[in-house]
């Protein structure tokens, strides 16, 4: 790594046109640096370039040119990573043509892609960046039980291909209360939890008969081709080109959960509905990641020695309902003590940037502050498979970046710069704005 | 034996007094004197190694260098933090049940937008398992509303989170009369959607000047029976107007549910022609933009400390708000609208708002003191001197840190929570809905 950077010093004093590199490197210097993966690093600096990190250390030597962010007496963290909400896809939640995170015409919708709804000109995106949030699980909401893919998104960009860091992320199932009320009430399945596990199976099952029917297809074509192979040899063939199966979107998703290509997250309260996620998992082959998961502190050691990761939120979750009755605030912490990996989510639109409130309040109640740093960052990476581009302070890795004035989820710790893709985040918004307009008006400095 | 007895009661009360007086200890309840701790008192001083007594349930001496009575239970608090008890202006607890169970919900009396008759007294279910988690958080005061699905929603009820099983235990003693308006989208979405009235802004105005006018003509067909020798039959009493009658004479503390600037203009507008006040505005959310004028009339402000975008009307929404309001020589408060927010989370809004720049002293005086102000109850609780009410609670960490926690809470002096035990009046008692710890 130091390697590296001298190569590139030495490359710039020798050709002219490394002059003009180093000015687009940023240097983040003298911070202290809580990489996740290494511990924290006293003094350290990070340099950044064409969006990644190339260089983490106490003894990185900063290229002339380069831009220096001093970071002395401040902290620097990976950007937070909200591991569930709605950004993006809700804009103002009472209004319904600004909501587009349930498509309500269906209770299976694994074809759905967050990706197609995304707006990245939503203000909440602008809004929760300033808190030191780069990035999000943006979801579809519940109300369906299968519910579509998510995307794992940057909270900067001005088209949806520059905010998409990752899309399908995951395959989103939503068991309990919200989906069978949905349809239950107008009279159609699911109306109980045994009407939305039949409707899950039956779903997994089809789709294991349309990948069979693909399958033989293909097979049946490659014999064909080379029986015709064999038959053009001997002189000509009578039989008619087969139609392919039709191509259907529902079963494709689903068959890539099977085949382990996505994961699938289970969003599920109750002990009994966790139950019925690890079922369907095991029946189906599934790469399970539990979500919400209130009552998961009652199975903590199962869970661990499953090693099924979890989705903890929202930490401070009202037992408002019938299947919540079990939200302790101490949920994170119990299962990180089990050996359960956990990452938290706000699953918010509107207020996800009190995220780190959110996961003081898990330090509160025992969860350590490494792993709880670790549960907004390097963890929800990992459970997405993009643990080698996000969530530490390491070379290599996109460089999403926030430097604050003190450590991480206190009170009185806030962002004073940040990065998102190795670029300067615009940490001013249509409150920062408002706020600025009446601070003047009143006098105030 | 009756005669016997009748002589005999005088002397033992003077044998009482007289005991009480030599040894206060034997009659009294114990002292309680809470050592060491950081007292945060809400009258603008902190107290390092501060010094609290309780005694009959009131403040007896808080300060440094305060005498232990003798007799005294001697709770050590160094390290820790003493603050009031929060006080909850804005709350839907028990009206609004845990779980959110249709049969829980009796907030809204969804039949009418002029709702001035009815009480939430007569909602609260006094078994809400939310009562637990809110003292555990340090909240034991809390005014209970109706909610704002209708402009005049009904009469609130300010209580004691005691943990005592009927309302009637928990009220808080001679409270002033206090009732709920609601201004803005709510009211509109839920009468306009059905085809009723209102349905617009100008609608909500129409409905409420033209029943304000029921009330003054109510009430002159009183004063004109009264004025005639109350002959006949009097005028028959109508709960509805007879409680807008009430706000006309001035007798009720209103607190208003709005938004934008122009609900407040409304507001003040109809306020001006009917000669009342408004207590306080709730929510309020773009106060702050005329700030000045609010401070002008002495309308408190009861808001969140950052709750934006939820609905258009929220859409310029600052977590500044506060802050500038009380820049601008506001009364303002912080509120939980439990369910909105956990009760139990009462004092992140006050964190929320030393996050955003408020200072500490004046973010933790918008969950204690000015609430007490704003409902009246000031002379009573908020802060900590003597003579209040001994509510409070020893927290282990500053309490505007929200990692922090409640150790023990106080109630009237007695103790009413241990972190370890849990809410001790309800020790044991398994009614309602059973949540986790």
């Amino acid at each position: 790594m130091i390697r590296n950077v001298t190569l590139s010093f030495l490359l710039m004093l020798t050709s002219g046109a490394s002059a003009a590199r180093s000015e687009s490197i940023i240097a983040i210097t003298g911070g202290r640096l809580l990489t996740v993966t290494h511990g924290a690093i006293e003094g350290g600096t990070i340099l950044v370039e064409n969006g990644k990190i190339i260089a983490v250390g106490r003894d990185v030597r900063v290229p002339g040119g380069a831009q220096v962010i001093d970071a002395r007496g401040k902290v620097v963290i990976p950007g937070l990573i909200d591991a569930g909400d709605r950004l993006g896809l809700v804009e103002i939640p009472a209004e319904r043509t600004s909501v587009d995170s349930t498509e309500y015409t269906d209770p299976i919708h694994p074809e759905l892609r967050v990706l197609d709804a995304l707006n990245p000109g939503s203000e909440l995106l602008r809004v929760t960046r300033a808190a030191g949030i780069t990035n999000a699980l943006s979801t579809p909401a519940e109300g369906n039980l299968i519910a579509g893919q998510s995307a794992l998104i940057n909270l900067d960009g001005n088209t949806v291909e520059q905010l998409v860091v990752e899309s399908p992320a995951a395959l989103h199932i939503n068991l309990g209360e919200a989906s069978k009320r949905t349809y239950g009430e107008k009279g159609k399945p699911p109306d109980t939890r045994m009407g939305e596990m039949a409707m899950l199976r039956q779903a997994f099952l089809r789709a294991q008969h349309y990948k069979q029917e693909q399958e033989a297809f293909a097979k049946r074509q490659t014999e064909k081709s080379e029986k015709k192979n064999s038959s053009d040899a001997a002189g000509g063939d009578e039989s008619k080109p087969m139609a392919p199966p039709a191509r259907d979107l529902k079963m494709e998703a689903l068959v890539q959960a099977m085949e382990g290509k996505l994961p699938v997250v289970v969003d599920a309260h109750r002990v009994s509905d966790i139950e019925t996620a690890l079922r369907l998992a095991d029946e189906f082959k599934l790469n399970l990641i539990l979500s919400s998961a209130t009552s998961a502190w009652r199975m903590a050691s199962e869970l661990a020695a499953r090693r099924i990761p979890v989705i903890v939120g929202p930490i401070q979750e009202i037992p408002d309902r019938m299947e919540s009755l079990d939200a302790r605030l101490d949920n994170a912490a119990i299962l990180y003590r089990a050996g359960v990996p956990i990452a938290i989510k706000t699953d918010a639109d509107n207020d996800v940037r009190e995220l780190p409130f959110a996961v003081q309040y898990a330090i509160g109640n025992g969860l350590p502050r490494d792993a709880a740093l670790a549960a907004v960052t390097l963890n929800p990476a990992r459970f997405f498979g993009l643990d080698s581009r996000l969530g530490s302070l390491d070379q290599g890795k996109q460089a999403n970046i926030v430097v604050l004035d003190g450590m991480p989820f206190q009170t009185k710790t806030h962002v004073t710069a940040e990065f998102i893709n190795g670029k300067p985040v615009d940490l001013t918004n249509h409150q920062t704005e408002l706020y600025e307009f009446y601070k003047k008006k009143y006098g105030l400095q | 034996m009756v005669r016997a007895l009748r002589i005999l009661f005088p002397l033992i009360i003077i044998l009482v007094i007289a005991l009480r007086t030599v040894v206060p200890a034997l009659a009294a309840e114990r002292p309680i004197v809470l050592r060491g701790a950081t007292l945060l008192t809400m009258t603008g001083k902190t107290i390092e190694e501060g010094t609290v007594v309780i005694q009959d349930g009131k403040i007896a001496g808080a300060g440094k260098g305060i005498d232990v009575p003798a007799g005294a239970e001697v709770i050590e608090a160094r390290g820790m933090y003493i603050l009031p008890g929060l006080v909850d202006p804005h709350s839907h607890l028990g009206v609004y049940s845990l779980p959110g169970l249709e049969a829980n919900s009796d907030g809204n009396e969804m039949t009418g937008d002029i709702e001035s008759q009815v009480r939430s007294e007569d909602s609260i279910n006094t078994d809400d398992p939310e009562i637990p988690r809110a003292v555990s958080g340090g909240v034991t005061t809390v005014q209970i509303l109706p909610g704002s699905g209708n402009n005049i929603g009904g009469w609130a009820t300010i209580v004691k989170l005691n943990g005592a099983q009927t309302v009637g235990q928990m009220k808080f003693p001679d409270a002033p009369p206090s009732m709920k308006w609601a201004w803005g989208e709510n009211q509109k979405r839920a009468y306009g959607s059905k085809g009723e009235a209102p349905s617009t802004l100008m609608g909500e105005a129409a409905v409420v000047r033209q029943k304000l006018y029921e009330a003054q003509n109510y009430v002159a067909k009183w004063e004109a029976w009264e004025k005639g020798g109350k002959k006949g039959a009097p005028p028959e009493r109508n709960l509805q107007l007879e409680s807008l009658a009430d706000v006309l004479a001035g007798k009720v503390r209103l607190n208003i549910h709005s938004y934008q600037v122009n609900h407040f203009e409304t507001l003040f507008r109809i306020a001006d022609e009917f000669h009342f006040s408004i207590a306080s505005l709730h929510h309020a959310l773009d106060a702050y933009m005329i700030a000045p004028e609010i401070a002008r009339r002495h309308i408190g402000v009861v808001t969140f400390a950052d709750m934006w975008g939820y609905k258009v009307e929220a859409w310029d929404a600052i977590p500044q708000n506060a802050y500038l309001l009380w820049k601008n020589g506001v009364t303002v408060s912080f509120h939980t609208d439990n369910p909105v927010i956990e009760e139990r989370y009462y004092i992140e809004q006050a964190a929320i708002a030393s996050h955003w720049g408020m200072p500490d002293e004046a973010a933790l005086e918008a969950v204690t003191i000015n609430p007490a102000r704003i409902l009246g109850i000031d002379k009573r609780v908020g802060s900590i001197e003597p003579g209040k009410d001994a509510d409070l609670a020893v927290w282990i960490g500053h309490p505007l840190e929200v990692s922090s926690k409640v150790d023990r809470v106080f109630i009237d002096g007695k103790e009413v929570y241990r972190r370890k035990e849990g809410f001790l009046p309800w020790q044991g008692r398994a009614a309602g809905v059973q949540l986790a710890p």
